[in-house]
C-alpha cells in the first residue's frame, strides 16, 4: 500500500473511532471534521495505556474502546434527547443569517487552502530526529507483545528515558501501521503531521466563529424589552429603550467576522512557521502545542457554552497524552478551564432551585477530575512499571536561580510577541472592556492565565532539572516554547476581532443615546428594576 | 421631575459617562486592529517563508540522505537478525547506540539483558564498498551460527562517510 492511500485509510480508521464521541461532545459544527480524527488519537492513546497495564493486544483494546465510546454516546443520547445532534431544540443552534453562514464556511476553505499550502512541505521526506528515534520506534512497540512491551520500556540498556513520555503520537502512528500493514516511518510522520494540522484548524476556526458570532449578535436589531446577552448568559442588566435601535450599519457589523476570517488565515501561516520543521517531521511537540492552544481558546476565551467544553475536553486530553510538557501543562488547564466554569455557572442555569441547580458546581469538578484521571494514567501507569526515565533529581536551589535566568535567557528571543500582544492587551483592556464585552469573549486574563500555565510548565521543568542547561536549551527551547508563542498570537487575533467591533458597537450607542435624547414624556420608561445578585452575568 | 430616560449599564456603569468616548473607542479600535493586523500579517510572511525553506533543494537532499542511510542499516540489520529474535544493542558511544536504535528500533525484539540475547548488534567502520556512509552492521552471536559467532550485516550500501546531516532537534 502507498504511503498516499495508507494515509487515507489511517486517518480513515481513527475517524472512525473518535466520530460518536466527538458528535456527542461537539454536536455537528465545523470542526467536528478536525475534532474526530484527535479524538480517535486520544482513544488510540488510552489503548495503548490500558495495553500496557493489562495485556492483550494493542488493537483489540483500539477497537474495544472505539465501540465503549460509541456506545456510551448512544447511552447518552437516550439519556439526553435534546443532545442528539439532529434534535432542533431550543439552544442547538446558534442563531445565524445566511451571510454568517456564509462566512463560516469561507472560513473553512480559507483555513482548509492554507493548511493545504503549507502541508506541501510533506513531499520534503524528512523523518525528524525523535521521530525515528522515539516517537515512531515506539509505535512498533506497542504492536510487540505485552512481555515484550514491558521489557522494552523497563530495559536500562536501552538507555533512552524518553520512551516513558506519553503515547499518543506513538499510538496512532501503531494503529496507521496496524490497519495498513505499511509500517515505515513516513506513513508515521504523515498521519501525526495531518494531527497536528487538525489541531491547528480547530483553533483557528475559533476565531472565525468568534467573529461570526459577535458580527450575529451586532447586527441583531435590539427590541424593547428585550434584555441585551452580554456574556451570553442572559445579562439582564441593559434595558432598551422603546422603539426598536436600528443595527449599525451592516460593514460595520460584518468587520468582526470578516476579521475573523483574515486573521485565522494568516494564523495557519504562523503557526506552520514557529511549528516548522516539527510540524511534518513526526515530533510530538507540535500537537500537544496546538491541542494545549485550542483549549486555551475554547475554553478561556471563548463564551464557555457546553458544546464548546466538549471542544476543549477532546484537546485537553490531546495535549495531555501526547507529550511530558503537554501533561503538566494540561493539567494546569484543566484546573482554570474547571475555574472558569465554576465563575459562570450560576448565572447559566435555567431552572433555578431545582436539585440539578444547587449541585450545579458537581459539573465542572466531575469533568475536571475525569479529564486528569485520562491523562494522568500514562505517568503513573510508567512508575508502577518501573519504566526507565522516572526517576527525575532535582537542582539545589542555588543552581535553580542560575538555571532560570539561562532559561528566561533562552527563552526571549522566541517570544517576541509579547512585544506586540502585551501592549494591545492593555491597551484593549482599558479602552475596549466594553466592545470585549458585548463580543462575548472571556476577560482577556484567563488568556493570559493559559499563556503563563504553559510557560511556567516548561520553564519549571527546565530550571529544576538536573541536565545541563545549556545544551538542553539549544536543543529544546525553539520547541517547547511554540505553546506560548502561539498562544500570544491567538490573544492577538483576538483582540484583532474585538477591536473590529468597536466602530459598530460605538454607532450603537450613539443610536441609542440620540433615541434616549429624543423621546417623548409618555414614552420614557422607568429605570431597569434593580437585578438580584444571583442573575447578574460575572464578567468572564 | 423630568423624564427619566432609560439609560443602558454594563456592570453598572453608564455607557458613555465616565468610560471612553464613542470617538475614542472607535480610534483605538482602529489602531488595534492596524497593529494586530501588521503584527500577523507580517509573522504569516515571515511563516511563509519557513515553509517554503522546507522544501528548498538542501533541505530536500538531506532528508533524502538521512532516510537512505537509516534505510541501509535496517536492510543489514535484517541480513542478520529476524524480528523476534532477541537482540541488543552493543554500542561503543551514544552515537551508534542511536543510530542502530533508529535503524532498527521499532521491528526488532530487544532482551531484557545482554546475557538472554542471542545477538550483540554494533556499528563497525569499514572502507571497504558494502557499508553505510563507511559503517557496517555487525552481529555477535551467543551460539555460533553455522559455524561462525561474528557476522557482518549484507544487502545495501551507501557511499559517503559518517552519518548523515544531523536533521533538526
Amino acid at each position: 500500500m502507498t504511503t498516499a492511500s495508507a494515509t487515507i485509510l489511517a486517518m480513515v480508521v481513527l475517524s472512525a473511532a473518535g466520530l460518536l464521541p466527538t458528535v456527542a461532545l461537539v454536536g455537528l459544527r465545523w470542526i467536528t471534521f478536525t475534532l474526530v480524527p484527535l479524538a480517535g488519537a486520544v482513544i488510540a492513546a488510552l489503548a495503548a495505556t490500558v495495553y500496557v497495564a493489562v495485556g492483550g493486544t494493542f488493537m483489540v483494546w483500539f477497537v474495544t474502546l472505539a465501540a465503549l465510546g460509541a456506545v456510551v454516546a448512544g447511552l447518552s443520547w437516550m439519556r439526553w434527547p435534546d443532545r442528539r445532534p439532529w434534535a432542533a431544540g431550543p439552544g442547538s443552534r446558534t442563531s445565524t443569517t445566511a451571510h454568517h453562514r456564509l462566512t463560516g464556511a469561507l472560513g473553512v476553505l480559507g483555513i482548509a487552502a492554507a493548511c493545504a499550502w503549507c502541508l506541501r512541505d510533506l513531499s520534503t521526506p524528512t523523518v525528524g530526529f525523535d521521530a525515528r528515534a522515539l516517537w515512531l520506534t515506539r509505535s512498533g512497540w506497542f504492536l510487540h507483545s505485552h512481555q515484550q512491551v514491558l521489557t522494552t520500556l523497563r530495559s536500562p540498556s536501552l538507555v533512552l528515558g524518553q520512551s516513558a513520555y506519553p503515547p499518543l503520537v506513538s499510538a496512532a502512528g501503531a494503529v496507521a501501521w496496524s490497519i495498513t500493514g505499511n509500517h515505515t516511518l513516513r506513513l508515521g510522520v504523515v498521519v501525526v503531521a495531518l494531527l497536528n494540522t487538525c489541531a491547528l484548524a480547530t483553533a483557528a476556526f475559533a476565531i472565525v466563529e468568534f467573529g461570526r458570532r459577535f458580527s450575529s449578535k451586532l447586527s441583531a436589531p435590539e427590541r424593547p424589552g428585550r434584555p441585551t446577552l452580554s456574556n451570553g448568559i442572559g445579562d439582564t442588566s441593559e434595558a432598551s429603550p422603546p422603539g426598536e435601535r436600528r443595527p449599525p450599519t451592516a460593514l460595520a457589523s460584518s468587520a468582526p467576522m470578516l476579521a475573523g476570517v483574515v486573521a485565522a488565515v494568516l494564523l495557519i501561516f504562523i503557526s506552520f512557521g514557529i511549528t516548522e520543521p516539527f510540524m511534518t517531521n513526526g515530533y510530538a511537540d507540535p500537537i500537544w502545542s496546538l491541542a494545549a492552544l485550542g483549549a486555551v481558546v475554547y475554553g478561556l476565551q471563548m463564551s464557555g457554552r457546553r458544546s464548546e467544553q466538549g471542544v476543549v475536553a477532546i484537546l485537553l486530553l490531546t495535549a495531555g497524552m501526547s507529550k511530558n510538557e503537554g501533561f503538566v501543562t494540561a493539567a494546569v488547564l484543566i484546573v482554570l478551564v474547571a475555574l472558569r466554569q465554576l465563575s459562570v455557572q450560576p448565572t447559566n442555569r435555567g431552572n433555578r432551585g431545582t436539585r440539578w441547580s444547587r449541585w450545579w458546581w458537581r459539573g465542572p469538578i466531575a469533568i475536571g477530575l475525569a479529564e486528569l484521571a485520562a491523562v494522568g494514567a500514562w505517568p503513573i501507569l510508567m512508575r508502577v512499571i518501573g519504566a526507565r526515565g522516572q526517576s527525575s533529581p532535582l537542582s539545589t536551589p542555588g543552581e535553580m536561580v542560575s538555571r532560570a535566568r539561562a532559561t528566561y535567557d533562552g527563552f526571549v528571543p522566541y517570544l517576541h510577541v509579547l512585544l506586540w500582544a502585551v501592549p494591545i492587551a492593555v491597551i484593549g483592556g482599558l479602552v475596549l472592556s466594553k466592545v470585549r464585552s458585548r463580543s462575548q469573549a472571556a476577560n482577556d486574563w484567563w488568556g493570559w492565565a493559559g499563556l503563563a500555565s504553559g510557560l511556567l510548565a516548561v520553564g519549571g521543568a527546565l530550571i529544576v532539572g538536573t541536565s545541563a542547561i545549556e545544551p538542553w536549551l539549544a536543543t529544546t527551547v525553539h520547541r517547547v516554547t511554540e505553546f506560548p508563542a502561539l498562544t500570544g498570537w491567538w490573544i492577538v487575533a483576538v483582540w484583532a476581532v474585538v477591536a473590529s467591533g468597536a466602530p459598530a458597537v460605538a454607532a450603537g450607542e450613539r443610536t441609542a443615546n440620540r433615541h434616549r435624547e429624543h423621546l417623548p414624556d409618555h414614552l420614557t420608561v422607568p429605570p431597569p428594576a434593580p437585578v438580584p445578585e444571583t442573575l447578574r452575568a460575572p464578567s468572564v | 421631575m423630568g423624564p427619566q430616560v432609560a439609560s443602558g449599564t454594563v456592570k453598572g456603569k453608564p455607557w458613555a459617562r465616565g468610560r471612553a468616548s464613542g470617538k475614542a473607542t472607535i480610534a483605538v479600535g482602529i489602531i488595534v486592529v492596524a497593529a494586530a493586523g501588521v503584527g500577523l500579517g507580517l509573522q504569516a510572511v515571515d511563516g511563509a517563508h519557513t515553509v517554503g525553506d522546507q522544501r528548498q533543494p538542501t533541505t530536500v537532499r538531506n532528508a533524502a540522505i538521512d532516510d537512505a542511510y537509516y534505510q541501509c542499516l535496517d536492510i543489514q540489520a535484517r541480513s542478520l537478525i529476524s524480528p523476534n529474535q532477541p537482540v541488543t544493542i552493543d554500542a561503543g558511544n551514544l552515537g551508534d547506540f542511536i543510530s542502530l536504535l533508529k535503524a532498527i528500533g521499532s521491528w526488532a525484539t530487544f532482551s531484557d539483558s545482554s546475557s538472554s540475547a542471542e545477538a550483540r548488534l554494533s556499528l563497525h567502520s569499514t572502507r571497504g564498498s558494502g557499508g553505510c556512509r563507511g559503517s557496517v552492521v555487525v552481529a555477535d552471536f551467543a551460539v555460533p551460527h553455522q559455524g561462525v559467532t561474528q557476522r557482518v550485516g549484507t544487502g545495501a550500501s551507501m557511499p559517503g562517510h559518517g552519518p548523515p546531516p544531523a536533521p533538526p532537534l
